[in-house]
This record gives C-alpha cells, sequence and structure tokens, in this order.
C-alpha cells in the first residue's frame, strides 16, 4: 500500500480490509445457504425418528406373529374388562418375559404391583413424539353412571390396536369389527356391587381370544392391527386418551377407530379423541395382519380406512 | 441486474415459506347440523368428500356441543374444496363413559343411514368463497338400533 503521496504506509487504518458491503452479501450468502440447508437437516431428522417409529412398529408386530404361533390365536384387545391389554400380552414375545411375570395374570390392573405397571419399554413409544414422561396423570371423565375407577398410575404408550370402526357406539365390545377385540373370559363373581373403586377384585379364571388370523377374511394383508394413536399434547398421560396402556379398562387408552366418523388425524392439535394420528409429517404408521409396516397419508378417505380396519367386511380395497 | 437477482432470491425464500405444493386451494366451510325440530346434533362427526377427483378429498369435522362444525381438508379448519361433495353425518357415543356396553347403550339419536355416504343422501355445492351450510338430518326412527346390539348381555354393570 501507498499513500497518495508515493511513501510506503504502513498504518492499520489506511490498509485495504472488507468493505462493510462486501461483509454483509458474504453474511447474507452464508445466511442463505444455512436457511437453504437447515429444513433438509430437520427433514433428515424427522426421517430418522420414522424410521425408528416404524421399527417399532415391526417389533409390536413380530410379538403379534409370535403369540399367534404359539396360542393360534390373534392376542385379544384385552383380556377382560379391567384386566389387561394387548399391549401387555405380548410382552413375553418382546423379550420382556421378566416384566410380564412381575403380573399376576388372576388379578385386575388396580391390584398389580408397581413395577408391573409403571415398567415402561422403548419399542411403545414413538421418537417423534416423547421422550417421557411416561406415567399416566389422571383418569378424565371416567365418572360416569356406569362406572368409577380412580386413577392408578401406569406406563403409557403410543400405539394403539385397531377396534375397526362399529358397529355404531359398541367399539370395542365383542362385537367391534376390529382385527382386535376383547377376549372371552370367565372371572369369579365379583364380591361388591360394580361403581366402587377400586372395581372390586374378582379373580380372572382363563380367557381366550375371539380373533384369529383365519377370522381376517378380508385378508391378513388388508386388515390393520395396530398403528399410531392420536393424542393430543394437552391429553397426554390422561385416560381416556392416553392412560395406562396395559391397563384393560379403558379402550381409549389402549385401541383406536379407523374407518367412517373415524378419519385419522391431521395434525397434534386436531380435537378428535378415539382415531389414529401421528406426529409425523402428514404419514400415520400402521401394521397389517402380513407383517408388513405401512405409512398412509392422513388424508386417507374414511371409506378406505374403513375397509383397512374392518376384518370383516367383505369389501374390495383399492390402492391406499 | 442486481435488483432482478434480488427479486429472485425474495421470491424463492417466499416460496420456501408458503410452500409449492400444488395442492387445491380450501375455502373456509362453516355449518352447523339441525334435526327437524330445530334441535342441533350435540356430538359426533360430519364428513364431505369431494366428487369427481382422481383420490378422494375428504373434509372433515368435529361436532361441537352446539351443533357447529368447521371444516378441514388439509389442516384442521382449513375448509374445503371447491365443488360437488357427498355427505356423511356419524354420531357414536364417546367412549370412556363406560356406554360402551351394549346393554347400557342409550337409544341412538341420528338416523343410522347418514353414516354412510351412498346412502345419506346429502349432497351440497361448495363454492370458491366463504360458506355457511346447514345440514339438516333425521331422527332414528324408534326400534331401529336393536339390529346392531344384539349381543347376549355379559355381566351387566362391571
Amino acid at each position: 500500500m501507498y499513500s497518495s503521496h508515493g511513501k510506503r504506509c504502513l498504518q492499520p487504518l489506511e490498509r485495504r480490509g472488507f468493505t462493510l458491503i462486501e461483509l454483509l452479501v458474504s453474511i447474507a450468502i452464508i445466511g442463505v445457504l444455512i436457511a437453504l440447508m437447515l429444513p433438509a437437516v430437520q427433514q433428515a431428522r424427522e426421517q430418522a425418528r420414522m424410521t425408528q417409529c416404524r421399527n417399532n412398529l415391526k417389533q409390536i408386530s413380530m410379538g403379534i406373529q409370535n403369540f399367534h404361533s404359539q396360542y393360534n390365536e390373534l392376542p385379544p384387545s384385552r383380556s377382560y374388562d379391567h384386566y389387561t391389554s394387548w399391549a401387555f400380552l405380548i410382552l413375553p414375545f418382546l423379550e420382556n418375559v421378566n416384566l410380564f411375570e412381575n403380573w399376576d395374570p388372576e388379578l385386575k390392573y388396580y391390584y398389580q404391583s408397581d413395577t408391573a405397571r409403571l415398567t415402561h419399554i422403548p419399542p411403545y413409544f414413538c421418537p417423534t413424539r416423547r421422550s417421557g414422561p411416561f406415567a399416566s396423570i389422571e383418569n378424565a371423565a371416567v365418572l360416569s353412571p356406569y362406572e368409577t375407577s380412580g386413577h392408578v398410575p401406569g406406563t403409557v404408550a403410543d400405539y394403539g390396536c385397531s377396534a375397526g370402526y362399529g358397529p355404531p357406539g359398541v367399539w370395542n365390545w365383542i362385537t367391534s369389527n376390529g382385527a382386535m377385540v376383547m377376549g372371552d373370559a370367565t372371572t369369579d363373581p365379583p364380591t361388591v356391587p360394580a361403581g366402587n373403586y377400586p372395581p372390586p377384585q374378582a379373580r380372572l379364571l382363563r380367557f381366550k381370544s375371539r380373533t384369529s388370523f383365519k377370522d381376517l377374511i378380508d385378508g391378513a394383508s388388508n386388515t390393520i392391527l395396530v398403528g399410531e394413536k392420536h393424542v393430543r399434547p394437552s391429553r397426554w398421560g390422561i385416560a381416556q386418551e392416553d392412560g395406562a396402556i396395559y391397563n384393560g379398562d379403558h379402550p381409549g387408552s389402549f385401541s383406536r377407530c379407523g374407518g367412517p366418523g373415524y378419519p385419522i388425524a391431521r395434525s397434534a392439535t386436531d380435537v378428535y379423541r378415539d382415531n389414529f394420528g401421528s406426529y409425523h409429517n402428514e404419514i400415520c404408521n400402521f401394521t397389517l395382519g402380513d407383517g408388513s409396516v405401512r405409512g398412509i397419508s392422513v388424508y386417507i378417505a374414511t371409506e378406505i380406512l374403513g375397509r383397512l380396519t374392518a376384518r370383516n367386511d367383505n369389501e374390495v380395497v383399492e390402492e391406499f | 441486474m442486481r435488483f432482478r437477482f434480488e427479486l429472485f432470491v425474495a421470491l424463492s425464500m417466499v416460496c420456501l415459506a408458503v410452500g409449492c405444493d400444488g395442492r387445491p386451494p380450501t375455502y373456509l366451510v362453516h355449518g352447523m347440523v339441525v334435526f327437524p325440530d330445530g334441535k342441533p346434533l350435540t356430538s359426533g362427526t360430519i364428513e364431505f368428500e369431494a366428487l369427481n377427483q382422481k383420490k378422494p378429498i375428504t373434509a372433515s369435522s368435529e361436532i361441537a356441543t352446539d351443533g357447529t362444525f368447521q371444516l378441514g381438508t388439509f389442516a384442521p379448519n382449513d375448509g374445503a374444496i371447491a365443488g360437488e361433495h357427498r355427505v356423511a353425518v356419524i354420531s357414536d357415543f364417546e367412549i370412556g363413559t363406560g356406554i360402551e356396553r351394549p346393554e347400557e347403550l342409550p337409544p341412538e339419536r341420528l338416523h343410522l343411514k347418514y353414516r354412510d355416504f351412498k346412502t345419506s343422501g346429502l349432497k351440497y355445492v361448495i363454492k370458491p368463497q366463504t360458506t355457511n351450510i346447514l345440514v339438516e338430518v333425521e331422527y332414528a326412527p324408534p326400534k331401529d338400533t336393536k339390529d346392531d346390539t344384539k349381543t347376549p348381555p355379559t355381566r351387566a354393570g362391571d
């Protein structure tokens, strides 16, 4: 550098550096590049979580297949009212025999040990949705003229079995057209009238599932077994929507409907209660009777969804 | 030239922010479901399926306790696409109240023909503007629900 009159000048103030404009332009370019890249990175992260979610469903699916190999029947959605749900019955096939052994199969959920109720297992949680807390908080809206069950905390889950969509009003009763329905059980007569809390203890003597693969007469590859539960963030841990998963008392906690009247929830904040739905972007994952795991668009027509959830509607399923 | 480049950058940013997904535009649809005597249907789900589409496009909404609804297609409450729609109304009992037991079901209020698009007979045309719709439905005939609940009662009240 030389000053105007030709003398060499080493004063730092006169050294040629970046101008403000140049600096701003380069920062702006870097900013644009990062702005372009960030969504891609976020999408890759979400894609990884989605893959893990599908892997969870695959494991659940394998658990159900192995359950079927062992007992020649699908796990019932719940062994009987107040006892336990499908999610607990397949635990031995998810390599959780020890947890399963902590449960006394004769007793109702409300009388089980803390270990049995509160131990959560990773395959039951979608990483997009939550990494905790895992224990249920309360029962809302269970105080009805028919039943009063107080809250006994238990671990929750992000997946529910398909209860079909009908017949009207009685979903998850034994007449439900879903793949997994309530078991056929024999119990001791209760010693105390119903309507008391905790529900009166009566031993579960035996139970049997009402469905097996041969009852999926629409075809195992056309019948949904388990899918992601829709739960609004404000309802986490609250029965019926997200109560204890091992509790066979509240169908809204361990099962979901899909079909006419029960569209897949479009976003995490959708107001639906009894529907399938995910926190992924426009996709909800399901596992079907053939062991496959499929992501289904949340905008699927409810008629087609209904044909998938119903095991015996004799309808042709179009491409979905 | 420089101005044009900036314009291009600005436009692409807007495009990124808004998202160019090529979905058909939706128009707000508010409505209410009422019986002939003017009383609203206080719970359930209503679905509008657009006719003449390659793949079915369904707008749906939960019916509020005052009978009103606001349709959503690609997001809650974003409306429905323009065109002719067939409509289904489903009003099941909310689970978790203990009344999922067949022997304890109260009689059905809404006629069961509305459960199915094919039998509901309801059709509406959504115009490309904010729309208000009054959906008129019939009560169920008194003995309509017997066929659906023929399960032998197990132990009542458990």
